[in-house]
């Protein structure tokens, strides 16, 4: 395969699989800060890897075993104190997440929707955990709360959203059974 | 009953605890359904934290509830579309390039088979992102990572960013009439583009109605806007320009040409500022050579910068380069503005009286000056007064930073706190002196590209 062959193939298959690599990595890690250092750290193995890589073989298979071990040496260098998943739920999670490779961009999609469509307070505590990257306590302190009431309305808004996004992505024949 | 959502939760959030974690792994194991809930939550923590902005037809929303969320939206939702920030895909797309490099440097070329899915024999460029992107047609795939072959690009809003096989990267701003004519050649027929040319695509050739650019490594930006002109604002390094005439010259970093069917019809060199980028979905704007009294202070508002009293402002910014930021960002806590710089250069920051200074700009190495630059912002119905001294509604505080190479620095938001005082800062660059140490300001914290 020529150089430029082999750029064209990794460019081609990263951009669609970065954000499955990346939900996978903060499902097994927790901590986006972490999952982005062991996203880039997957990228650049995968990158100077290609060349091993079959092409008859799917490349999200491919490069999630690599990000997987990448995770798993993180954790080790750094979070030995943290709960981690057994190598064979690691493993299970890494095929279930292959399966949203298509779905991605709908899911992201359907969030935008569904988040216009809650109430200002559950906007609020959203932008105050996500975009302000408040703590728990901060958070508290702000809207006069306890950390586990925080901790609860932040549960509800997320399952809200999470039915909406499935509310929109189910086709409406499947949602009446018609 | 144990709750399989709350359990969820309470692992995602990193308070569970082990005897809980240990439930949680008994039941994923045997769940396939769970584990897809699982896999689902982490997918809405990984969206809500990237950058989204609320944006309303084609132009940018003020009421982005993002940026000021404890407002109530007034906008109906029915006609609002969310987005996602070409800044953070452009940064993943530099990255995507800067692995493609990495590739180039530290492997060898084996010969291996084609891959499985082959494109068609035309084909000699990557679809690599897009935002908001409507294509006029679909003679070319509009979808991520589709190849694209030679052969016209008709955007008519929103942005698509393209990467010919030689890895040169286009980011094309709709409208824009653009063609990939081969593996490293392109041509603007009307619009703007931005291309980011690594060393393995050094050539890379970009053609106008009045001629042509030949990249020599970096950056440039290219608007064409015929039947009048085109312009050329070198970004980083060196471009080769050959007019109509078949002249060819060379333009470095802070150089911008003016090309039109006559030939090359004005340079102006030595810009200071070259690039400015923010992930607000508001406008900054360059203004070179432009500091003086009465410059009009932001994009989105008809205040001024003067100086607080008769003096006027510090000699040392009179002619400055300067950004004209956006107001409206004030309560933008996540706010960050990065400009370019062709040279070394002494930046400054322009920060309100009335509210705390920032930790970043300390944490970046700007020290104050001491000096003080006002704002005119026609409080109270009063109209903008002339000159120098007049009408100060907000005293500025400048801070200053030696940058002593061309790079990129990066601001950060306003404030972390609610403050309706706060106003958006100002940022003005000078050349800086050569061999000059007696400024006493610190090394700055420099992003070099």
């Amino acid at each position: 395969m020529t150089e430029q062959k082999r750029n064209e193939l990794f460019a081609r298959h990263w951009v669609k699989a970065q954000p499955v690599v990346m939900t996978y990595l903060l499902t097994i890690l927790r901590s986006a800060s972490d999952a982005e250092d062991v996203l880039q750290s997957a990228a650049l193995k995968a990158a100077t890897k290609i060349d091993q890589y079959d092409p008859e073989r799917p490349f999200m298979s491919w490069v999630m075993a690599i990000a997987r071990h990448e995770a798993v040496d993180h954790l080790r260098r750094h979070r030995r104190d943290r709960l981690v998943f057994a190598p064979d739920l690691m493993d299970q999670l890494a095929a279930d997440a292959e399966l949203l490779t298509d779905q991605m961009t709908d899911r992201k999609l359907a969030l935008a929707e569904c988040l216009e469509a809650l109430v200002d307070r559950s906007r609020s505590i959203i932008a105050m955990r996500y975009r302000e990257n408040l703590s728990i306590q901060k958070m508290a302190d702000r809207l006069s709360m306890t950390p586990n009431a925080i901790y609860v309305a932040l549960h509800r808004i997320r399952e809200t959203l999470a039915r909406c996004i499935q509310d929109r992505l189910t086709p409406p024949q499947e949602k009446t059974g018609d | 009953m144990i709750d399989h959502a709350e359990l969820i939760s309470e692992y995602l959030d990193d308070r569970i605890t082990a005897a809980r974690f240990d439930d949680l792994q008994t039941v994923l194991r045997s769940d396939p359904a769970l584990r897809r809930q699982l896999l689902d939550r982490a997918v809405i923590d990984q969206h809500l934290r990237e950058p989204i902005s609320l944006t309303t037809g084609s132009e940018s929303d003020d009421s982005a509830w993002w940026n000021g969320y404890n407002e109530v939206d007034s906008q109906s939702p029915a006609h609002h579309s969310w987005r996602w920030q070409p800044v953070a895909a452009m940064a993943a797309l530099i990255c995507l390039v800067g692995l493609i490099g990495l590739i180039t440097t530290t492997t060898n070329s084996p010969q291996q088979p084609a891959p499985a899915a082959v494109q068609g024999p035309s084909a000699v460029a990557l679809l690599t992102n897009s935002h908001g992107a409507v294509f006029a047609d679909d003679s070319q795939p509009t979808s991520l990572g589709g190849r694209l072959s030679a052969g016209p690009i008709r955007l008519v809003s929103g942005t698509a960013q393209v990467m010919f096989d030689s890895t040169a990267v286009v980011d094309l701003v709709g409208p824009c009439e653009f063609e990939i004519v081969g593996p490293n050649r392109g041509q603007l027929r009307h619009g703007e583009v931005r291309a980011f040319v690594p060393t393995a695509a050094s050539g890379f050739t970009l053609a106008t109605p009045h001629g042509s650019i030949v990249d020599l490594g970096t950056a440039f930006e290219v608007t064409v806007d015929p039947p009048n002109d085109t312009i050329v604002r070198v970004i980083e390094g060196r471009v080769a320009v050959l007019d109509i005439n078949g002249l060819n010259r060379n333009f470095l970093a802070g150089d911008e040409v003016s090309l039109n069917d006559q030939g090359i019809a004005s340079v102006r060199q030595n810009l200071l500022i070259v690039d400015v980028e923010s992930n607000s979905g508001h406008e900054y704007t360059i203004e070179h050579h432009a500091l003086n009294e009465d410059a009009p202070a932001h994009s989105d508002r008809n205040y001024q910068w003067n100086g607080l009293d008769d003096s006027g402002m510090p000699a040392a910014l009179h002619g400055a380069d300067y950004v004209r930021t956006a107001m409206s960002d004030k309560n933008k806590y996540d706010l960050h503005v990065t400009v370019t710089l062709s040279r070394p250069a002494r930046l400054y920051v322009f920060l309100s009286d009335r509210c705390p200074v920032p930790t970043w700009v300390t944490e970046q190495g700007f020290v104050d000056t001491g000096w003080k630059i006002g704002l005119d912002a026609a409080a109270g119905g009063k109209p903008l007064a002339i000159g120098p001294g007049q009408s100060i509604d907000v005293p500025y505080t400048i801070w200053a930073m030696n940058v002593p190479e061309a790079g990129r620095v990066t601001f950060g938001p306003v404030q972390a706190e609610p403050n309706p005082q706060a106003g958006t800062y100002g940022i003005a660059a000078t050349p800086l002196p050569e061999n000059d140490e007696t400024t006493g300001l610190s090394k700055p914290a420099l992003q070099p590209q």
